[in-house]
């Protein structure tokens, strides 16, 4: 009788253990498979980061390389063409999971697919791209969607001013403003021309010849050449090109006044 | 008397406590050494990583892909990495096809784990293209 009661001693404390061995194990995985997970999100974080900032530079390399094809002549579907090339490629390097990018080109007047150029007689000239993206990661643990938006625009601003020569020789200064994004700029190559007779109707543009170009290295450019123009009552009709460092191409044409 | 005999539970109980111990310590111990071999890729991934970047944000990476300029592609990677690091790089263009026709790598491998990092650059030329550089990395044991 009294065996059989400390047999069912022993079996109660057994129960106790067991369950409390049970629950410390159930606790103990939940506590592993947490902290395991914790431990992944976070150590995935920076290179997430970095990964999200490569895929947004591509995608501004690529507005820049298509308004740098479309300022030299080129169809103002470059920029939809080259967007939809790196989205396809893009989302076939999954690394953190299913990538997906639907860009937008801003279509509203003056932007035709996202690209605009407006180089005027007023001493301003403008080459613009504008898009917009909706970037979503679908991955295992979560999901991110981001929007981003990428508008590269290139101004050129110039005016002149010339004092009357010998005859029809006038000595032209000309002052190039370049800006990009708003922020003043480089540029790779300046070309000024003049018109010969004043009179842009008949197009007769004669390339200067620089006698000076001062750079002041803030994206302000002051250059000097000698015009001859056909007659001495002319008008002096000057237009500046310009390549800014990212290649992309800007016209402006302006009136000089006499000083 | 009765306490003194009654070994078997007590027995049970120390059992039962190195037991669950031992379950705790196993399951708390394995995700931290998965971390240490973790930061050491993460490391290695943020280095690379930045390093491309930072070639690629004034677009140095593609107009030397674009020259095919592969020395100079390699003095710029050389000088921007840690000399205990061995690195290669291998050039892809849009159809997957390796256009670098020399080996761009400061040498012979030094250690088995090699971390490799996929950077998708687009050029910024009028002409575009897209390349894939792959950059893998690997550190001394």
């Amino acid at each position: 009788m009294q065996r059989n009661l400390r047999n069912c001693k022993n079996s109660g404390q057994t129960l106790v253990i067991t369950a409390l061995v049970i629950s410390l194990l159930i606790l103990s995985i939940f506590y592993g498979v947490f902290e395991a997970s914790r431990r992944s999100e976070i150590d995935n974080l920076p290179a997430l980061n970095d990964y999200i900032f490569v895929t947004k530079l591509g995608l501004k390399k690529t507005v820049i390389s298509s308004l740098a094809n479309f300022s030299r002549g080129g169809t103002n579907e470059i920029l939809s063409t080259n967007l939809n090339k790196y989205v396809s490629i893009v989302g076939n390097q999954a690394y953190f999971g299913k990538v997906s990018i639907l860009f937008t080109l801003l279509d509203i007047s003056p932007y035709q697919s996202g690209l605009h150029l407006s180089w005027d007689s007023d001493g301003t000239g403008l080459s613009s791209a504008y898009a917009n993206y909706s970037l979503a990661l679908i991955k295992t643990e979560a999901n991110l969607q981001l929007k981003h938006e990428t508008n590269i625009t290139t101004k050129l601003e110039i005016d002149g001013t010339y004092n009357q020569l010998q005859g029809t020789d006038r000595n032209v200064t000309v002052n190039c403003k370049i800006i990009n994004e708003g922020e003043p700029s480089l540029a790779k190559n300046i070309t000024i021309s003049y018109e010969l007779d004043g009179d842009p109707s008949n197009q007769e543009w004669i390339n200067a010849s620089l006698s000076s170009n001062i750079d002041y290295g803030n994206g302000t450019y002051r250059l000097s050449f000698i015009a001859e123009t056909e007659s001495i009552n002319d008008s002096m009709l000057i237009s500046a090109q310009v390549y800014d460092k990212r290649g992309i191409f800007v016209i402006a044409n302006a009136t000089c006044s006499e000083t | 008397m009765r306490f003194i005999n009654d070994k078997r539970g007590q027995i049970r109980i120390i059992e039962a406590l190195f037991a669950s111990l031992l379950m705790i310590s196993t399951i708390t111990l394995v995700p931290s050494q998965l971390g240490i071999d973790k930061t050491h890729f993460n490391s290695y991934y943020s280095e690379g990583s930045q390093v491309l970047i930072s070639l690629d944000s004034n677009g140095k990476l593609s107009s030397l892909i674009e020259e095919r300029n592969w020395t100079s592609l390699k003095k710029c990677i050389q000088s921007v990495l840690p000399v205990s690091l061995w690195f290669n790089i291998t050039v892809f263009d849009e159809n997957s096809t390796i256009i670098n026709d020399v080996k761009i790598s400061n040498g012979g491998l030094i250690s088995d784990e090699i971390i490799s990092i996929n950077h998708v650059c687009a050029s910024l030329s009028q002409n575009y293209a897209i390349y894939i550089v792959r950059l893998q990395l690997a550190g001394v044991k």
